[in-house]
This record gives C-alpha cells, sequence and structure tokens, in this order.
C-alpha cells in the first residue's frame, strides 16, 4: 500500500519503519485536534476557524497521509493511472532513456489484490466512528430541541460543531491513517 | 452478501428490484424530510427511532435485513480427527448451525469491505455538497433552512447508516440461472 520504501520521507524523516509512521499520525492527530479544539473554542467570535481545521485535514489527506492523489505515504486508493504526459516529455525521455519508453512504471499507482483489501477494510474499520459521530451528533440535535435548564443552547450547539467537525476531519484522514498505522516495517534491502 | 432467507431472497432475485428498492427507500426518506420541514413540527425522540429504524432497514448493522450482518468470518465447525482423535481440526464439510451460516465468509467479508469504501468514496461528496447546498440555504431562505436542520441531519444520518448496505444491494449480481452450466459444457 505504500509505494517506494528509498524515497519514503516526510519532512525528511524516513518513514520505513511501523513505529515512525504511527509516531506521526499520533503527531498528525495531535496537530489536528488542536486546531479542532481552538476552532470550536473560538468559533462564535471567529467561525472561519472551522473551515480552517477542514482544510488542514484536507492537506493533511493529499499531502501527508495520501490515497487521495499522487502525494503522500499511501498510494492512491482510485487505482487508476496518472494523466499522461505530454508528448514532449515522451520525446526528452525516449533520447534520455530510451528503454524505459513503453515500459509505464506502475508501481506508484497501482494496487496488488493484498493492497485493495487492505484499502477496502481500511475503509471498513473508519466507517464505525464515522457513524458513530453522526448518530452523537443526531442525538444531542434531537436533545437541543428540549434542552434541560444546566445546560444552555449555546452549549450543545458547540458541542454539535465540535463532534461534526471532528467527524469531517475523521473521514478525511481516517482511512489512510489506519493504512500507516497498520502496515508492517518496510525491508529497504 | 444477501441473506438466505425466505422472507427476502424471493423478491430482492433481481438486481432491477434490489435497485428499485434502494431508490424507494431514499425517496421516502426525501418525502419524510420535505413533509416534517413543511409541517414544522418535530418529536426528537420519534426522528431518532425512525433513523435507527430506516438506516438500519436493509440489514448489515443488524440481523433480519436483507444484507447478512457484518461481523467476523465464518470458521469451519470444529470436528475430531478421524485417525488422532485431535479436536482441533476443522470440518470442512458437514452442516453448520443456522447462526453460523449467517457469518461471512471471505469473499463476503471482501464485498463488504469493498461496499464500504465504495460507500465512503460517495459520502465524502454528499458530506463536502450538503455542506455547501446548507450554507447556500441558509442564506437564501433562512426562515426555513435553520429550523429544519435537525429533521435535515436525521435524513443525512439516515443515508450514512444506509449507504454500505444499498451499495450491496446495488452491486449485487443476478444469480446465474440454473442449467446454464449444463448448457456451457455440452455445447
Amino acid at each position: 500500500m505504500i509505494p517506494s520504501a528509498i524515497t519514503l520521507k516526510v519532512f525528511g524523516i524516513p518513514m520505513q519503519r511501523r513505529s515512525t509512521r504511527r509516531k506521526l499520525v499520533v503527531a498528525t492527530y495531535i496537530v489536528l485536534s488542536s486546531i479542532c479544539a481552538a476552532a470550536a473554542w473560538s468559533h462564535t467570535i471567529f467561525p472561519a476557524g472551522m473551515t480552517y481545521a477542514i482544510w488542514s485535514a484536507i492537506a493533511v489527506g493529499i499531502f501527508i497521509f495520501g490515497g487521495q492523489g499522487r502525494y503522500g505515504l499511501v498510494k492512491p486508493f482510485l487505482n487508476k493511472p496518472p494523466q499522461p504526459e505530454p508528448p514532449m516529455i515522451d520525446l526528452v525521455r525516449l533520447q534520455l532513456e530510451p528503454l524505459s519508453v513503453g515500459t509505464a512504471d506502475s508501481s506508484a499507482w497501482k494496487n496488488d489484490e493484498r493492497e485493495l483489501a487492505r484499502r477496502d477494510n481500511a475503509h471498513y474499520v473508519a466507517y464505525q466512528p464515522l457513524a458513530i459521530g453522526w448518530v452523537a451528533v443526531l442525538m444531542l440535535s434531537s436533545w437541543a430541541l428540549h434542552a434541560p435548564r444546566f445546560l444552555s443552547h449555546d452549549a450543545i450547539l458547540s458541542l454539535i460543531f465540535t463532534i461534526a467537525l471532528v467527524a469531517c476531519v475523521l473521514a478525511l484522514t481516517l482511512p489512510a491513517a489506519i493504512i500507516l498505522w497498520t502496515e508492517p516495517d518496510i525491508d529497504v534491502c | 452478501m444477501m441473506q438466505e432467507s425466505s422472507l427476502y431472497r424471493p423478491y430482492l432475485r433481481t438486481s432491477f428490484r434490489r435497485r428499485t428498492v434502494v431508490v424507494l427507500l431514499y425517496l421516502m426518506v426525501l418525502l419524510l424530510t420535505a413533509v416534517t420541514i413543511y409541517r414544522h413540527r418535530y418529536f426528537p425522540m420519534a426522528l431518532l427511532i425512525q433513523t435507527l429504524a430506516l438506516g438500519s432497514l436493509f440489514g448489515g448493522i443488524r440481523r433480519g435485513g436483507p444484507v447478512k450482518p457484518y461481523g467476523k468470518l465464518a470458521l469451519p465447525i470444529l470436528a475430531p480427527d478421524p485417525d488422532t482423535g485431535d479436536a482441533e481440526r476443522y470440518s470442512l464439510t458437514g452442516t453448520r448451525a443456522p447462526f453460523e451460516s449467517m457469518l461471512l465468509d471471505e469473499r463476503e467479508t471482501g464485498q463488504r469491505d469493498l461496499a464500504h469504501y465504495r460507500a465512503f468514496v460517495i459520502l465524502r461528496w454528499v458530506l463536502g455538497l450538503s455542506a455547501v447546498a446548507f450554507w447556500f440555504g441558509s442564506l437564501a431562505a433562512p426562515a426555513v433552512v435553520l429550523p429544519g436542520s435537525p429533521v435535515l441531519l436525521w435524513a443525512l444520518m439516515v443515508f450514512v447508516l444506509s449507504l454500505p448496505q444499498s451499495v450491496i444491494l446495488w452491486t449485487e449480481p443476478d444469480p446465474v440461472p440454473e442449467g446454464v452450466f449444463a448448457l456451457q459444457e455440452s455445447s
């Protein structure tokens, strides 16, 4: 599921070892949780903070965890070849590497059967907390219609926004994080 | 992935019927949402019960629906080895208890995971589009959209809960008619 053991680096740190990848996942979620907490705390005075949390999750999903495109640690989930290069690049490559022309490097994007199974299972596992989060949002919103005296409407609304925000962040990042967490060490040799 | 039940199997045999049922469920949810917002009368407990009932209508997250419950892999039953008497040997033949037949085998587990992957992809788009639609709606018609947000959330919740099962029902192939293999062999 992880494309290349040689170039597997985030901020210059090699990610072949599973323990390093787990540290990266934990550190990333600590940062994302801090952003979500700051956004939820200041959403009455600074509503745009919510969008910053979503943008951060999108950036993490694309550029660090991967799975969404050509960047990041995890191969693209789509399992489709990237856009064909313009013909000029093919001509240049023909002069530089005549043997490699015509042999498309599919290891960077193509998932084999095991990797597809890992991808699907990671999404199955990630779907459970997401559904539970939305059930919690629904329960809280139903409760907010007849809120008790000891809890104000604003407090319940803040809680709803926070849980919805966390659910959105998880929807954008969790499957790739599960793959990074569970994939075994990569042998460099 | 479909339940071998006399209750559902005859009615949901073809993919056309299964897809019709899926479309009907979401049309019903849309209709209920529109009527509830129009009438401005919300009963929180009723909304919650309806969500769980409609969301689990197709099974999967509970027993009894047309889709098998998502669970652990079905292991072959334990039987003693006739030669050594070792009870740890798995028997690959013989009948199974009814509950064990409801568990998923390896192929069905793969189908379940693939359905969740597809549901996840759909859900990302739906969540993004509904957030944008809610934002525009709250600007254009705040008197309608903002008080109706619990009902919109309810509809989204039904969608989230039922989507993987709907994907399974939508993509399950039609059963091969009897006699096809015999015809292929004879030809």
